[in-house]
């Protein structure tokens, strides 16, 4: 079990990357904490983009990311297929996400919003891109804020971090019939304001 | 959609930078690690009071106990089956929404809330987070170390985030008071530096919302002035790589000039911070400026003892023997921690020796020797306290 001062071992010696998340899995459930580290260091950076962007706050993400390899490796036997381990990795993140949601939003009813504006998707937008990309993505900010909170998660899982269909599903915590369906709520929304732009 | 996209592509994060630098992914990890560790700390409390609950049980079960049980709960009526890892009153009934005026209200995870004309809402109560928020007034906190939930306190200008500790907050119409007491908590604000602070015993920090000038009166700040707040703005965050052992980032952020600089006006947390900055990234000599002023300016400090300790080390190790024992006898007789006690009064003894001062040296030895006789330099204080 690493402790609060552990270092990453894996960042300087990285494990091979033909090693599977299947034999990762595996060897973490035997008590190797070298594929934890493993497993850390090839998902986590990925859970942390999306926590990032959905949050709008680093903080907010780290506390989230924290917590999903925390439940991660208490709950690994848990997981049925290992080969799905990004996508439900993103899944307990989602679920933690959704609880930040509705914090704030109670907090925000309560009058107590101490967190300032949270960032936006132009925030992240990398240094020297084109105008049209910040154009774009401008219109987008305003667009996702007229969509519902889980429909604008599947919608921004598929769209923003590129994930698969059945890796939406997934980490939606719904059916692939369901997510389908809220991507293409958000997607309508999302085009109806930008032709309404143009 | 990409149809109707012309700047982004198909994969709109391809398009954005991923703020995963190996030091954050370093953080996280290290909180992956403080959590785990959390939690099997509270297994072991849990297993250990299952252990008592059960022994007691059995005492009970035997008739051990002939007289009824005291509640705490001030609403016994409302004692209902509790949803799964919810706090309730110390008695079993459950919490309410809001709690308001003078009153201790005592919670069954064995922690304690005092209100003085405040008024508190309980926004989430469940197995991992209890979430409260502070709307006015001051209450003190005594929260179980070990418990099995993260608090977290919403005051509205911060969100406080505790594990075990006591410490209190005082909110006003536009300000807020963080008091700690004993052990540690977060405080997350955007009114300070580098967003998140980690307050220890006997630290305090007030943050005020900022008066904001009326919109017809608009001011043209000089060059000086903003050239000033880009500086500042550079050096943002210096604080909190500290707090997360980034020595040597936070020395480049800050550099000897940085921390003279800040030195004067610095408060003692962070006067000990920049003595940590420059300690630990090798520069050991920008240090003292920090620690000196801590004593000067904030002897009543409860972290004054552990700055002159240290600063005595860092005379010792330049060849200043007789400035390392005055920076010792200053460390033992401010409330320096009890760990501390004996390898002070040593090093006393060894900078006074190489000072020139016999008696001095001897007395502090005979000191050590009495407290601890059986000492790891034990040998070499018998050798002071009685030189040939």
């Amino acid at each position: 079990m690493p402790s609060a001062r552990a270092k990453l071992r894996a960042v300087v010696d990285p494990p091979a990357d033909d090693v599977s998340d299947p034999e990762l899995v595996a060897r973490a459930l035997r008590g190797d904490r070298r594929a934890e580290e493993a497993i850390f260091l090839r998902h986590a950076p990925g859970v942390t983009q999306m926590a990032d962007r959905l949050l709008g706050s680093e903080t907010d993400a780290e506390d989230v990311v924290q917590h999903t390899f925390e439940v991660a490796f208490r709950r690994l036997e848990q997981l049925d297929r290992p080969g799905s381990l990004r996508a439900w990795l993103l899944s307990i993140a989602v679920r933690r996400c959704h609880r930040v949601f509705r914090r704030r939003k109670l907090l925000r009813l309560l009058g107590i919003a101490s967190h300032p504006e949270p960032d936006t998707l132009i925030d992240h937008l990398a240094s020297g891109s084109s105008p049209e990309s910040r154009a774009e993505l401008a219109l987008l900010d305003v667009a996702l804020t007229r969509v519902p909170e889980k429909e604008r998660v599947a919608w921004m899982l598929r769209k923003v971090e590129g994930l698969s269909l059945p890796e939406c599903a997934t980490a939606c915590g719904c059916s692939l019939a369901t997510v389908k369906r809220r991507i293409q709520a958000a997607d309508t929304v999302v085009r109806a304001h930008l032709e309404g732009s143009r | 959609m990409s149809a109707e996209r012309h700047g982004l592509p198909d994969r709109i994060g391809d398009a954005m930078v991923a703020r995963t630098s190996p030091e954050r992914m370093q953080r996280i990890w290290r909180g992956v690690g403080g959590l785990r560790e959390a939690r099997r700390r509270r297994r072991d409390v849990a297993v250990r009071a299952g252990g008592l609950a059960v022994a007691a049980a059995a005492l009970l079960a035997l008739g051990y106990f002939g007289g009824r049980a005291v509640s705490r709960d001030p609403t016994p009526a409302a004692q209902t089956a509790a949803p799964r890892g919810e706090i309730r009153f110390a008695g079993g009934g459950a919490l309410p929404v809001s709690l308001a005026g003078e009153r201790v209200v005592e919670l069954d995870d064995g922690s304690r809330v005092s209100l003085a004309g405040a008024r508190v809402e309980v926004v989430e109560n469940g197995a991992d987070d209890f979430v409260m928020t502070l709307h006015e007034g001051r209450v003190r906190y005594a929260v179980r170390p070990g418990g099995p939930r993260a608090w977290w306190i919403e005051c509205g200008l911060a969100t406080v985030r505790v594990v075990g500790t006591r410490f209190e907050l005082e909110r006003g119409a536009t300000s807020l008071r963080v008091t700690v007491d004993e052990g540690a908590v977060s405080v997350r604000s955007h009114l300070i530096e580098g967003g998140v602070r980690i307050l220890r015993g006997g630290e305090e920090v007030q943050l005020s919302e900022p008066v904001t000038p009326p919109a017809d009166v608009s001011v043209q700040l000089p060059v000086e002035v903003e050239a000033a707040d880009a500086a500042r703005a550079r050096a943002m965050g210096w604080q909190r790589m500290a707090e997360r052992g980034d020595y040597e980032r936070a020395w480049r952020v800050l550099g000897e000039r940085g921390i003279a600089e800040r030195t004067p006006t610095a408060s003692a947390a962070q006067l000990l911070a920049l003595a940590d900055v420059a300690r630990h990234s090798g520069h050991e000599e920008a240090a003292l400026a920090p620690l000196e002023r801590l004593l000067d300016r904030y002897p009543e400090d409860p972290d004054a003892a552990l700055g002159a300790f240290t600063l005595g080390r860092i005379r010792d190790r330049r060849g200043q023997p007789r400035a390392a024992a005055a920076a010792f006898e200053r460390a033992l007789a401010l409330p320096l921690p009890r760990s501390l006690v004996g390898d002070a009064t040593a090093r006393l003894a060894q900078a006074r020796a190489a000072s020139g001062d016999a008696a001095g040296a001897s007395a502090a030895a005979a000191d050590y020797l009495r407290s601890s006789p059986n000492g790891p330099r034990a040998a070499a204080m018998r050798a002071l306290a009685s030189p040939p």
